[in-house]
């Protein structure tokens, strides 16, 4: 059977359009490549407490809507063990940087003859906003991780026009997380 | 994630001897690694927390198709171990 009858096939049209609209590259030296993401979200399992699970999937799973047969879960961690330091939720980010070592190990020297390239991450706003270490979220007036798109008048985000003020407004590096997440190390 | 708390079913159980004949139970794909977690009196330790990595799980899965009860096996076994 092997690896392709769960992850399915990347073709080549994929990775060109990936490369070319989203700068994931597969790795050169090598055309069996699948594309992955990595999806975090809290869930209530059975005893009331919320779970931070964090999975990964392929992008081009022939089982997308099965579960068991396309979700490969990591690590599940009670909302209640997560270690702040300010905005930043260290467990979170320490998890994260061991998942970015493994997966950047994959991209580079692949196993069992398959590399994987993280193509997405994915996740509800406050698991996106905790992963990114965000200055911007839902609790705040701007809401974007790229731009400076507002709540309020200043720049609406529900201004869609084409001269719209947001889509001037690109933040700088600085402006967009409180610390350098793990996340960024990761190889594409 | 509520997909894997159903209960096993005959299919499961064939996945899951085929699993166990290529020796590729759960518990060799659980790794160790420490994070910070928080106590109840506000401080912090580092505890090994189980985790299975991507590059543990890829191998595997060039060999073996059905993983039905493999899920449902990893899926019950962090819960033990992390309650």
């Amino acid at each position: 059977m092997g690896h392709r009858a769960i992850l399915g096939t990347a073709t080549n049209e994929y990775w060109e359009i990936l490369s070319r609209e989203f700068s994931v590259h597969r790795p050169d030296d090598v055309s069996d490549c699948i594309p992955v993401s990595l999806f975090g979200d809290e869930v209530e399992v059975f005893d009331g407490n919320q779970y931070m699970c964090i999975n990964w999937s392929s992008e081009v799973s022939i089982h997308h809507t099965n579960a068991k047969l396309s979700k490969f879960l990591c690590v599940m961690i009670p909302t209640s063990a997560y270690f702040f330091n300010g905005k930043e939720n260290v467990t979170l980010q320490q998890c994260l940087s061991i998942l970015v070592r493994s997966l950047n190990t994959l991209y580079t020297c692949g196993v069992a003859g398959v590399k994987l390239a993280v193509a997405s991450v994915k996740g509800d706003w406050k698991f996106m906003c905790q992963a990114l270490t965000a200055k911007n979220g839902p609790s705040s007036n701007h809401i974007c991780f790229k731009c400076g798109a507002t709540k309020d008048l200043t720049a609406p985000m529900t201004d869609l026009s084409p001269d719209a003020l947001w889509r001037a407004s690109q933040l700088e590096e600085e402006d967009i997380w409180h610390s350098v997440p793990a996340l960024k190390e990761l190889e594409c | 994630m509520c997909m894997a708390l159903r209960r096993g079913t005959v299919s499961d159980a064939r996945a899951h001897g085929k699993l166990l004949r290529a020796d590729l139970a759960f518990k060799d794909l659980i790794s160790y690694h420490h994070l910070p977690v928080a106590l109840e009196d506000g401080g912090m330790e580092l505890q090994a927390w189980p985790m299975i990595l991507p590059e543990s799980m890829v191998g595997p899965l060039y060999t073996v198709f059905s993983i039905a009860a493999w899920h449902v096996d990893v899926f019950f076994n962090f819960l033990l171990q992390i309650s």
